[in-house]
């Protein structure tokens, strides 16, 4: 009796790709139906007016051109995607603002996909692409670090390869250039890149060519157009923020995106731990570097999830020990093909997300009090007002002619000024003084806070416009 | 002795210095005195579960679930004064830093079970305070030690529910120790070899497990504590501080998390498979750690046996045995240790050691000059000593949110923060006065809004008094 030949490859349905591929393509090409969605986040707004002022040769400078209390000058940092996006909304309207998130979240699940697929096999990449983009997802909102992170992983992946192989990428020179004209991220990108270098097991000319490709990140970092006082931004910011910024302060590891991150750190460990793996310095190295970033803070748990994503798909892969950069079990033209289709999956999406884009663009943006612009733009130029920090960035886009007591770019006020404004919002002893001091003669705040409250029950101050939870009250 | 061994023996000893100095330290503990409270009550009607005679806006009737560290601290407080508490703080951390060095030393030798012992007592400081939650930690340790004796010999110790009657008689934590020894007895089944083995190791330790369960239900608080945890939990969470998830941005959860990164970092390095036990301890410490702020020294206390072992691993001597000379030295110098805290908490600083809350003499006299039944709408973390200082008083909400309904908590949390309808809400909480922190947004918005006096005020607090024109 003759046997059949067992077959030993998985079924290939389609140019030579897996059905379950083809169906994870697919589920990219649908995604915008899921994605695009009214603008829901307040910070956008406040890039937008940044993109407009900039872009009308506006510079910031002291005094602040918009807040009578800034004490330090504002730096840009998110300078290109907030003129890129300032002139985006001019020629299409808000649609390309909604459009670009949803685009952002597929671009950079597709660059996730990428960094891990060199070293691990298809459905490894796909579950720790799954688990990276559920890390990061609450930050996947209309804001330029959504570019940031899309910029964030290839440098990641890049330095990562390197101190695999010592091969030297000077296309980390310019990524790092163009993260830096992007979003205050790049300092990430360079400690991982500090971390990989000083961890590398490579030595003498190797070693050489990997430190000057930092240095020579670290120069570019500081060649925008800001100058290298770029350098010292992410201080000036952080001091401000780890005090008085939620997205600043310690995470919770009951959020599930802390979990997710911390999974895959458990994950990683487990599966070196399990396969007796011994890992290189700058493998632990940056375990320490996502352990840190994931409990120090919650803006930074992406990051986390970025700098796990490769290791642990190659651990799952139980391709770890491999030493080539492409040595997977499948070919190079494979994983190709796979990202080729990737990508014509996107471009699929692009032009999907056009219409819901519209038609998203056309509702009213979420969280922000648009239904008190007509009586905000009424109020005579120069008014000052007090406004919730939140709602700060849309006044200054949607009102430019009124003056902020307080908004959103906390690096550019001395802590003491932060301090009173937000005990002023919790109604705590002085809040009057600080209304009376600031001179402020107009107030937009949520209908239920403290601030609102004490102000209501003061004689001079009426509350002349609501709009759901919102209302705008104005000094008789 | 030889050079060898002297490092080992200095850390030990370290050690031990370092706990009796941290425990006899002064302490701020907002818990500390509704617990004295609490236990005078008990004291003197012998009553555990019944309807609170000083809460008159609780819902629910007040369990004591922590009735015996408060019966003795109060009997203590009354006959031997405030020092009585400094030294069964200092009798707790001691034993606790010596029970954590023992179980370390089934494992390591002495330097590092030194070493993990003192790391995990830096952990744990922030919650080393003179409160029933401190005998929980004692406890949490003994059942560590005795079921990682149990992964080592398999034998069953029924010691063990005895132990989990006196937990349950102490503190809600019980519920954590069950759940650790629960998941320290799997891995010992695991472990083993054979199914008979393991069916016949399943049957003893889930007996034990049943067993200390069992226990948990006859205290004579009844079957009803075992329900406890989740109705405390539930009320609890959304108002102190310490049932919050832990924020890693201090030293002691810090010194906890890192516990646990090191270990991992030198089991790494030594490419070597922990075993179940090990693995399942490592997740229970870090998850233990990081869930919430008040269980950080559990975390700890499960990480240093860890620790120690990893670190005896990198260590090139051989590890000295857990001997009787040793061990009745430890005994020794733990009794020494406790005569010398003794003799310390008698003195002036056993008096003042409670630093909570703080020089308030003046309005201490003036809450006194109220008539017996005045309801004073009270600052949360103040209203333990209120009831404590003046049990004539009504607060409108204590520390003990479990009996608080949650509408109350809702309302009193709408009105400390000055929300809409924060007058009517006062006005209907029938207060006539107020003690509040001095920076808070009531005080100010009663003092400057709704008119009320200062009655008195020093160091944080203010007391308010309505004005007269106002009552109805």
């Amino acid at each position: 009796m003759t046997s059949m030949p067992r077959r030993t490859t998985a079924p290939r349905a389609l140019f030579g790709l897996g059905t379950w591929f083809l169906v994870a393509c697919l589920a990219v090409a649908a995604s915008p139906l899921l994605l695009v969605r009214p603008i829901s986040d307040p910070s956008p707004w406040l890039h937008l007016r940044v993109g407009d002022y900039l872009r009308t040769g506006g510079r910031f400078g002291l005094p602040d051109p918009w807040a009578p209390f800034a004490q330090h000058a504002y730096e840009p940092t998110q300078w290109l995607p907030s003129m890129a996006m300032s002139k985006a909304v001019d020629q299409f309207g808000p649609a390309a603002l909604t459009w670009s998130r949803g685009m952002g979240v597929i671009l950079l699940g597709l660059v996730l996909y990428a960094a891990c697929r060199p070293r691990a096999n298809a459905p490894a990449s796909l579950a720790v692409t799954a688990l990276g983009m559920g890390a990061a997802w609450p930050t996947l909102t209309e804001r330029p670090q959504l570019l940031g992170f899309v910029l964030l992983v290839p440098s990641i992946s890049l330095w990562q390869q390197s101190a695999r192989d010592g091969q030297v990428r000077w296309l980390l020179v310019a990524l790092t250039w163009l993260l830096a004209c992007t979003h205050g991220i790049w300092s990430l990108g360079l400690a991982v890149g500090a971390a990989c270098v000083a961890g590398s097991r490579h030595r003498g000319r190797a070693r050489r060519q990997l430190v000057l490709c930092w240095l020579g990140s670290a120069a570019a970092a500081a060649a925008t157009p800001l100058g290298p006082r770029l350098l010292l931004t992410p201080f000036a910011a952080g001091s401000n923020g780890r005090q008085f910024v939620e997205e600043w302060m310690p995470s919770s590891v009951r959020t599930p995106n802390v979990m997710c991150a911390l999974l895959m750190a458990a994950l990683l460990v487990g599966l070196w731990l399990w396969r007796s793996h011994r890992p290189a310095p700058w493998e632990l190295l940056l375990v320490l570097l996502a352990v840190g970033l994931t409990l120090a803070m919650r803006r930074t748990v992406p990051v986390a999830a970025f700098v796990l994503a490769p290791m642990l798909a190659a651990a799952g892969s139980g391709l770890e020990r491999l030493p080539a950069p492409d040595g997977g079990h499948d070919s190079r033209s494979a994983v190709r093909r796979e990202l080729a289709a990737l990508s014509a999956a996107g471009l699929v999406a692009a032009l999907v997300a056009v219409p819901l884009a519209a038609a998203a663009g056309r509702k009213p943006p979420a969280d922000v009090p648009s239904g008190v612009t007509t009586s905000l733009r009424a109020l005579p130029d120069g008014t000052r007002i007090v406004a919730t920090g939140d709602v700060t960035g849309w006044i200054l886009h949607a009102t430019p002619n009124l003056r902020l007591i307080f908004d959103l770019r906390i690096e550019s006020y001395n802590p003491e000024h932060v301090k009173a404004f937000i005990d002023a919002m919790d109604a705590k002893p002085g809040w009057d003084d600080f209304v009376t001091r600031t001179g402020a003669t107009a107030a937009v705040l949520l209908e239920s806070s403290p601030l609102a409250v004490a102000l209501e029950e003061q004689d001079d101050w009426r509350t002349v416009a609501r709009d759901g939870t919102y209302i705008l009250l104005e000094r008789r | 002795m030889k050079a060898g061994r002297l490092p080992g023996v200095v850390v030990s000893i370290t050690t031990l210095v370092l706990a009796l100095g941290w425990s006899l330290a002064p302490y701020r503990e907002v818990d500390t005195w509704w617990h004295l409270r609490v236990g005078d009550h008990i004291l003197k009607s012998g009553q555990l579960v019944g309807t609170d005679p000083w809460a008159a806006f609780a819902e629910r009737p007040y369990a004591a679930t922590q009735w015996l560290p408060e019966v003795v601290a109060a009997w203590a407080v009354e006959h031997v004064g405030m020092g009585a508490l400094l030294w069964l703080r200092a009798l707790s951390v001691v034993t606790l830093t010596v029970l954590v060095y023992a179980t370390a030393r089934q494992r390591a030798g002495r330097l590092p079970s030194g070493i993990a012992a003192t790391w995990a007592l830096v952990a744990s400081g922030a919650g080393l305070n003179p409160r029933p939650q401190l005998i929980s930690f004692v406890l949490a340790a003994l059942v560590v030690l005795a079921c990682l004796r149990t992964v080592a010999d398999r034998r069953t110790r029924w010691w063990l529910v005895p132990v989990f009657w006196l937990w349950a008689c102490s503190h809600g934590l019980w519920s954590v120790g069950l759940a650790v020894m629960g998941v320290l007895l799997a891995t010992a089944v695991l472990e083993l070899r054979g199914s008979e083995a393991r069916r016949a190791a399943s049957l003893r330790f889930g007996g034990l497990w049943v067993a200390c369960l069992v226990a948990v239900g006859l205290t004579p608080i009844g079957p009803r504590l075992l329900l406890t945890p989740f109705t405390v939990a539930g009320t609890a969470a959304g108002l102190a501080e310490e049932w919050q998830p832990t924020p890693v941005n201090n030293a002691f959860s810090v010194a906890a998390v890192g516990m646990v990164v090191v270990t991992t970092l030198l089991w790494l390095s030594a490419a070597r498979r922990p075993r179940p036990w090990e693995s399942a301890t490592l997740v229970m410490s870090l998850g233990l750690t990081l869930v919430m702020w008040r269980l950080v020294p559990l975390g700890a206390i499960l990480a240093a046996p860890l620790l120690a072992q990893a670190l005896q691993a990198r260590l090139s001597g051989p590890r000295e045995a857990w001997s009787a000379g040793e061990r009745n030295a430890a005994g020794a110098a733990w009794l020494a240790a406790v005569v010398v805290a003794g003799l310390v908490a008698a003195g002036p600083s056993g008096a003042s050691a409670q630093r909570f809350p703080g020089p308030i003499e003046r309005v201490d006299a003036a809450l006194a000059a109220l008539p017996r039944g005045t309801i004073v709408l009270d600052d949360f973390a103040i209203s333990g000593w209120l009831l404590w200082a003046h049990p004539d008083l009504v607060p409108v909400l204590d520390l003990r949110a479990e009996i608080y309904s949650s509408d109350l908590i809702r309302d009193y949390r709408t009105m400390e923060r000055v929300g809409p309808g924060w007058r009517d809400l006062v006005k209907e909480s029938g207060a006539t006065h107020a003690l509040l922190d001095r920076g808070s947004s009531l005080a100010d918005a009663l003092e400057h809004r709704a008119g009320w006096e200062v009655a008195a005020t020093e160091g944080d607090y203010v007391l308010l008094t309505m004005p007269a024109g106002a009552r109805g």
